[in-house]
């Protein structure tokens, strides 16, 4: 297998995650409870024996920059190879955001050039499995193309929310539809793909001229496609793009199940993040756990069903908390109740406040397209004093910092964000 | 001031039985994720203390897995950090470590070539949060060649300490090594400051214990300093203090909870903790990577235990990666590692002292010094429905119950 170096694209706005994404970049939204959706990508680095990885930052890329550190949770901290962050910059000539997916790579090709390596991945940053690379890779050098794509076969009636390949018996894609209402076709891109480098050069650099945000899915892959160029390697695990707070909630439950498709619990294989020193979760006698994951840290004296608890969370006496992401450091108030709610990091919920009961029929009067589906989220810090009642498809926002706290009752479908925000 | 810390930690452990059977006592497991030494590891880093020796000697790989090169304190730096020192053959005569002063006197070109002007003695093997500033500072202000940390102990407790006697003025006076009974009120916690001058001087060949060869020679010309601690200390000297201090912890959790003092240690990659539907977990410590499926109350849970359904665990301490199965039952039992109980098996609880289960192979004859908590070593077996009662001790990989 010949060398390969990996650039995962950790730049989007991830606007669909709503105030999960105000304060961070995607890939740093929280997972799982003690993970980054990121780790899920490096972990399968290293796994795969691949050691030089360039994360392409551009949009509040602070949390995700003091994550990742220097790789050490990741074994990346080398001295050759090794992870490195490239965000846009000023040069000498022309410097300008990363205008696309493919234009962040663009911009980076001087590194490229630089490169040791025969083959260049290129990942995402949102992405949720696990998968050794490596078949991909041998996969890809069997295929006599210079570029291949990975794929995952999707059911029919899902086809509009992924790019759709049509391959030949020899795996090359014969045709490709992006986002298609009806389509014979059932394999989805994953968007992870793989390119001989001198290659991926010499076609960036043809394409930028046209087209100056340049992307992947729009630009690149229709081109390679029209060329008979590309291949996909069909990947046969559980795969997850974090597009919408829906596949969002959706997904983090999901490892709540029996036996989960992410496999978490290999203990040959634990997916690697960022150390934590808390202790271990302490339950009292009064409190209640079931069906849920707790992460150190906690301090359990409520009753928790179906939840996810990051580390650092506290649920006081009496508090009840269901089907419920608290991401970490929140606090659930004694007697307070928390339904369907993903709440952000350091949240303090007061004493008998009840968050997330009400009509699921009615969506979000601010993000109607992104909060309609039975749950309430709750921003970054915020504090919702003793008391207070919030309905479903809420969204919430308020912290001390901004002095604005919530301090009425917010209906079903409501809103109360401080500061502005985008519908 | 600049201080030289070196912490003791190459007894054997013997009186933790099959929990010392492979590892060094101070890399014993504590409190759900930590080990022993990792309570005086952090303590001298919130202390400001950089530069470590640990000195090893019994089964020192265990400690050397933990420590490495002290990534979790903060302790893998350019100038000072920790390292681990084990006796070494220095070309002439070569003998393990005598005793405290000896391990200390083989180490003495450390403290001869450190720039260090105090040297902090610490033993590994105790649980207790500690500000060692304080205490330095002590020492500094009364001058003495050497301070202990000393601290109030209760009459009955005291035949199983160093009972010091604390004049007015702060100095030591006598010293009485695990007096029958005594009048003398503090215990000497085996903390120990030196002038380095004086300790250099002090050590020597034939000078193998602390204790009676450097501190007890000092106490006649009054050159001997007491400060008093009042936080909480446990030295863990038995698998009854063990189990004690350990289910301590559920009550006194500030020890492992304190945001300013936190307790670093080696990390684990473990997931979070799974509580399946129809667990019940209540008045219990679980650390990630534990899957409860059954009931678990009063017991300490280290990562990647697994407790199947209708398992019940109560009062127990259960160490990574052991596995309760379906329908057993664990009461008053410590669990080392890879400890596998079989499905609807009985393990611990029970009065005090009863025999052995009849036919167990590895099983020691009950001893009172357990206090009827049964203890199963690294990777025992437990079959299914097989019976291992209160204040037994089973040997590391032994299976109890086999079908042969």
């Amino acid at each position: 297998m010949k060398r390969t170096v990996v650039f995962i694209l950790a730049g989007g706005v991830g606007k669909r995650l709503s105030l999960l994404t105000r304060y961070r970049a995607k890939p740093a939204v929280s997972f799982g409870g003690k993970y980054r959706i990121i780790d899920f990508t490096l972990t399968n680095c290293i796994r795969s024996g691949i050691d030089e990885v360039y994360i392409l930052t551009q949009y509040i890329s602070r949390s995700l920059v003091r994550h990742i550190g220097i790789g050490k949770p990741w074994d990346m901290d080398r001295m050759t190879g090794g992870l490195h962050v490239l965000h846009p910059h000023l040069g000498y000539q022309a410097a300008d955001w990363y205008r696309g997916t493919a234009d962040a790579i663009f911009q980076n090709i001087p590194v490229l050039r630089k490169l040791d390596c025969e083959n260049v991945l290129i990942l995402s940053g949102d992405h949720v499995y696990l998968m050794d690379y490596r078949e991909f890779i041998e996969f890809h050098e069997g295929s006599g193309k210079p570029a291949s794509v990975g794929v995952v076969g999707v059911p029919k009636g899902m086809t509009s929310e992924f790019g759709i390949a049509t391959v030949d018996r020899a795996g090359a894609i014969t045709k490709f539809e992006e986002k298609p209402k009806e389509s014979s076709g059932t394999l989805a891109s994953m968007g992870i793909y793989l390119f001989n480098k001198e290659y991926l050069i010499s076609l960036l650099e043809e394409l930028e001229a046209k087209h100056g945000d340049l992307d992947f899915g729009k630009h690149v892959i229709p081109r390679l496609v029209s060329r008979k160029m590309i291949s996909a390697f069909r990947f046969p695990g559980y795969w997850l793009d974090i597009g919408t707070l829906k596949s969002y909630y959706r997904a983090s439950l999901e490892l709540l199940a029996e036996r989960p498709r992410l496999k978490l619990y290999r203990w040959s294989s634990p997916v690697l993040t960022a150390p934590d020193d808390s202790p271990p979760f302490v339950v009292t006698k009064e409190a209640n756990i079931s069906n849920s994951l707790v992460c150190n840290g906690c301090f359990v004296r409520g009753e928790v069903r179906s939840s996810i608890l990051s580390p650092g969370v506290k649920i006081e006496r009496g508090a009840r908390v269901e089907n419920s992401i608290l991401f970490h450091d929140c606090t659930i108030g004694a007697g307070a109740e928390v339904y369907n709610a993903i709440v952000d990091k350091g949240c303090v919920v007061g004493a008998r406040a009840k968050v997330g009961l009400g009509d699921a029929g009615v969506a979000n009067e601010l993000q109607p397209a992104y909060l309609d589906f039975g749950v309430t989220l709750i921003g970054k810090r915020t504090i919702i004093p003793a008391g207070v009642r919030i309905g479903t498809n809420c969204l919430v926002s308020g912290t001390i910092d901004d002095g604005i706290i919530p301090k009425r009752n917010l209906p079903d479908g409501g809103y109360f964000v401080a500061g502005e925000m985008r519908p | 001031m600049k201080t030289l810390v070196l912490i003791l930690a190459g007894g054997t452990g013997e009186e933790l039985s099959v929990l010392t059977r492979h590892r060094a006592k101070t890399a014993v497991p504590f409190g759900g994720r930590y080990r022993v030494i990792d309570f005086c590891l952090s303590n001298c880093v919130h202390s400001g203390l950089h530069e470590i020796a640990v000195l090893a000697q019994y089964s020192p790989k265990s400690l050397i897995d933990h420590i490495g090169m002290g990534k979790p304190w903060d302790l893998d730096r350019k100038t000072g950090g920790v390292y681990i020192l084990q006796p070494t053959h220095n070309g002439e005569a070569a003998t393990w470590y005598l005793g405290t002063a000896d391990a200390l006197f083989q180490n003495i070109d450390l403290i001869k070539n450190s720039k260090a002007d105090t040297i902090l003695v610490l033993s590994g093997d105790q649980i207790y949060v500690m500000d060692y500033r304080p205490l330095l500072g002590y020492h500094l202000e009364k001058g003495r060649a050497v301070t202990l940390a000393i601290k109030e102990v209760q009459a009955s407790q005291r035949s199983r300490f160093g009972m010091v006697r604390r004049s007015r003025d702060g100095r030591i006076t006598a010293f009485r090594e695990k007096p029958a009974a005594s009048t003398f009120r503090f215990a000497s916690l085996g903390i120990y400051v030196f002038r380095r001058d004086f300790l250099i001087d002090a050590l020597g060949p034939g000078k193998t214990n602390i204790v009676f060869d450097v501190v007890m020679p000092l106490l006649k010309c009054g050159d001997v300093a007491g400060y008093a601690f009042e936080g909480y200390w446990e030295d863990i000297g038995s698998i009854q203090s063990y189990y004690r201090s350990s289910l301590q912890l559920l009550r006194n959790r500030l020890l492992i909870t304190d945001p300013d003092w936190p307790i670093f240690t080696k990390g684990n990659e473990l997931p979070p903790a799974r509580c399946a539907d129809g667990s019940r977990v209540s008045d219990s410590i679980v650390a990630d990577g534990c899957v409860v499926k059954g009931e678990v109350t009063g017991s300490i849970l280290f990562p990647g235990v697994t407790v199947e359904k209708d398992a019940v665990v109560r009062d127990s301490i259960v160490f990574s990666y052991s596995r309760i199965g379906r329908g057993a039952r664990v009461t008053r039992a410590i669990l080392d590692k890879f400890v596998e109980i079989g499905g609807a098996a009985t393990v611990g609880g029970g009065g005090r002292g009863r025999a052995a289960a009849p036919g167990a192979r590895g099983a020691k004859r009950p001893q009172d010094e357990t206090g009827g908590v049964a203890v199963l070593g690294r990777g025992a077996r437990v079959s299914r429905g097989a019976g291992v009662r209160g204040g037994t001790l089973v040997e590391p990989h032994s299976r109890i119950g086999s079908r042969r």
